[in-house]
């Protein structure tokens, strides 16, 4: 080897061994979890001032005009500057952004002033756990806690010290969508069923009547909370167990997987992909699906005639139920302005110009009573809109904890793959999921 | 009369500082280079090897700490380790003869083809897909491998009128590896065969017409002189390859590693257990990625030995 090789090489070998040995200096950990300070309730609100960096969720601000809204909250409070910052790639990298957020805590600072886009079984959870986020139980009057549905409520708070991390926004309710003209052809009635044994029926007729050009049925069933639990909510008011881990135990857990066995037939073959049942929907291709209210608006987006897109309470069981979850606002722990950030959830986000444009213009509900009346009053209500809400103060949300999507999901996808392409059994389904969730969740904890 | 020279001798350097201070110039051009290597390919490996030994999970920060060797003995025993390590091994020894064999193919017949413009339209076809935005295509492909509407099906099926013995293609797993196989055959083709083109061009002409004139056929031509004069373009397509070995993005974006843990990667599998399940158990993860950077090494190695020898 030639001797300035040689150097070279010696060269690279101490910078190689000295990086080792720096790191393997532990690295500096993040505070420990402690509860941040608040204001006191009682304390006069300071008045909100300044610069706010509004981080929203990419898909978001391509759904409404955000500018809007902050130019109708420009005129209630000038004093605040708004600006508007996209996160992109939210959806599949939600685990990103909470690494971000926890580093940039590290050295106590904060991209935006508040989050807008978080779910509460999906981040806050972990940026809960993490400590890296503030509670909004005393910075937001109780009167505002008041007019948020009682559902909503509950599944704002975090599971692990019962606070509020996320203000509500826009609320996802499962209901039935459907198709009357196939229905009318098929079953003779455009009345959609409303249980799960006429949905099953009806997915006979349609089968006999259309063969493979149009399928009966469409859920997205490897998913737990766009299938299993919804369904099972229809047959046992005990979702879930103390922990907040999914209840097992309860004989609805059985009878929702044999459903589900005699609901997959009628299921497009698209159906394992995520939304592929609204895809088929959506190209005309489906009759009923079980979906959140804003596939509605992307069916009429992909050109399905408006009047033959309906959406009606969710299918009973036992009892009437449904599923929801509701994105919302959170404020990292070091924000600069987080005077300016509540200000803005309660006039910004709750303003009516705000509300329209979520309710009627996107298909999105917003979870407070008063918000609701005004659109009743307003005639502005959309006719969707009613059935869903009556449900959201008594079904049972997806608890806000850390280990839903980290241990429940992928466990729940692995085992009903099983179940329904390679003809496990629901017995030896059920008995794995519990198993692995429960080991799964003890790891976590 | 001898000639006389008027240079003067060149003289080794006896000092090692000596020779750095010679050498300043080149070593200042590559300092730039050498920061970014450091920084980003050398600190975050051997961050990523103290991690291998630490117990560091990123939701519980509470509970960093040194464990030794317990990461690495939970890898030997963890049998997701073998079952995933099966599903890329198999991704594998699809994925790379295929994508071989075709874009050899591809080579030979474009470096036969006598109008440079005709030959640089296709070359630039085939190469188009490799510069095509990753996710674009992902979400393209699977409407392609669309069950109900996907055109794969729909020319199998209604235009060629030829029996489907299955059709859910990412959605069955019997048959979604094959589907990612297929696309990333399609995606990353035309790399392969610029590189044939590149060893194809180095292949003297002489040697061709000598095994004409010698009576070779075309398949002659291509066993006995062609091929084994690309032997260092394959060992090249070999080692760079390897790399499907922690296959992470296809079955990421396209499968999430199903259905029923098909498509689940050894790649992807790692990638799950650091940034997705649990409490993110960011030191096993860096485990399984150090234990598949070793055997990569080890494999690309005896393979370039093997080549090298039947070069030589």
């Amino acid at each position: 080897m030639s001797h300035v090789r040689k150097i070279f090489v010696l060269v690279m070998l101490i910078i190689i061994c000295v990086l080792a040995i720096v790191s393997c200096a532990p690295a500096p950990a993040p505070e420990p979890t402690k509860a941040p300070t608040a204001p006191a309730a009682t304390a006069a609100p300071v008045a909100a001032k300044g610069k706010l960096r509004l981080g929203v969720y990419g898909q978001y601000l391509q759904q409404i005009e955000f500018k809007d809204i902050v130019t109708a909250y420009n005129k209630q409070n000038p004093n605040v500057q708004v600006e508007i910052i996209a996160i992109p790639g939210e959806e599949q990298a939600w685990n990103v952004i909470a690494q971000k957020i926890q580093l940039e805590a590290q050295q106590k600072k904060a991209s935006w002033d508040m989050l807008l886009g978080p779910t509460p079984f999906i981040e806050p959870g972990a940026l809960a756990k993490l400590g890296l986020v503030d509670p909004l139980d005393t910075l937001i009057p109780k009167s505002v806690w008041d007019d948020v549905y009682g559902g909503v409520l509950k599944e704002i708070k975090y599971t692990g010290d019962g606070k509020i991390y996320t203000f509500p926004w826009w609320s996802d309710v499962f209901g039935l969508i459907y198709r009357p003209s196939m229905l009318k052809e098929a079953t003779g009635s455009e009345n959609p069923p409303t249980n799960w044994d006429e949905i099953l029926a009806t997915n006979v007729k349609i089968k006999a009547k259309y063969g493979d050009k149009v399928y009966g049925f469409g859920m997205d069933w490897n998913w737990l909370h766009r299938s299993m639990l919804p369904i099972m909510g229809t047959m046992t008011d005990k979702l879930f167990t103390a922990d907040g881990v999914v209840n097992f135990d309860d004989p609805a857990a059985k009878q929702t997987l044999e459903l589900m066995l005699k609901l997959y037939p009628s299921l497009p073959p698209s159906s394992a992909e995520a939304l592929g049942s609204a895809k088929a929907f959506q190209s005309g291709a489906l009759a009923t699906e079980i979906y959140w209210q804003a596939q509605v608006l992307r069916a009429i987006q992909a050109k399905q005639p408006e009047a033959d897109v309906k959406l009606v309470g969710f299918p009973k069981g036992t009892r009437s139920s449904t599923l929801f979850w509701t994105l919302g606002v959170m404020i990292p722990k070091y924000a600069e302005n987080k005077e300016a950030a509540i200000d803005f959830m309660l006039k910004g986000l709750l303003d009516p110009l705000a509300v329209e444009m979520s309710q009627p213009g996107n298909y999105k509900i917003v979870p407070f009573k008063s918000a609701q009346k005004k659109l009743q009053d307003s005639g502005k209500q959309p006719a969707w809109a009613p059935p869903l809400l009556a449900l959201l103060d008594t079904s049972e949300p997806i608890p806000c904890n850390q280990y839903f999507l980290t241990v429940e999901q992928p466990i729940y996808k692995e085992e009903i793959e099983k179940m329904i392409l390679t003809n496990q059994s629901v017995e030896l389904t059920l008995k794995n999921m519990k198993e692995r969730v429960a080991k799964g969740v003890a790891e976590v904890k | 009369m001898a000639v006389q020279t008027t240079s003067a001798p060149i003289r080794k350097p006896r000092h090692l500082l000596q020779s750095i201070w010679r050498g300043r110039v080149g070593y200042l051009f590559l300092a730039p280079l050498l920061f970014f290597y450091i920084t980003f390919v050398i600190y975050p490996s051997a961050r990523t090897i103290w991690m291998m030994f630490m117990r560091y999970e990123f939701l519980r920060p509470d509970r960093i700490e040194f464990v030794g060797l317990a990461n690495i003995i939970e890898w030997a025993q963890d049998p997701r380790v073998w079952e995933t390590f099966g599903v890329a091994l198999r991704f594998t020894l699809m994925y790379v003869p295929g994508s071989t064999v075709i874009a050899l193919l591809v080579a030979i017949l474009l470096d036969r083809v006598r109008h440079p413009g005709v030959a640089s339209v296709f070359r630039t076809l085939y190469y188009f897909p490799v510069v095509l935005p990753a996710g674009m295509l992902y979400i393209a492909w699977q409407w392609i491998f669309d069950p109900t509407w996907g055109p794969l099906n729909h020319l199998f099926i209604n235009i060629l009128h030829i029996p489907m013995p299955w059709t859910r293609w990412l959605g069955d797993p019997n048959t979604s590896l094959l589907a990612l196989v297929i696309m990333s055959i399609w995606r990353l083709m035309g790399a392969t065969m610029i590189l044939f083109l590149v060893g194809l061009s180095n292949i003297p002409q002489e040697l061709n017409e000598a095994a004409h004139i010698d009576g070779a056929n075309e398949w002659q031509l291509l066993r006995h002189v062609t091929l084994p004069l690309l032997a260092p373009i394959f060992l090249v397509i070999m080692v760079l390859r390897l790399q499907v070995l922690g296959l992470i993005a296809e079955p990421l974006f396209m499968t999430e590693g199903g259905p029923v843990r098909s498509t689940m990667t050894y790649g992807l599998q790692a990638y799950y257990i650091t940034f997705r399940d649990g409490n993110w158990r960011m030191g096993y993860g860096a485990t399984w990625f150090v234990m598949l950077s070793i055997f990569s090494t080890l494999v690309a190695f005896l393979g370039w030995r093997w080549f090298r020898s039947r070069i030589d």
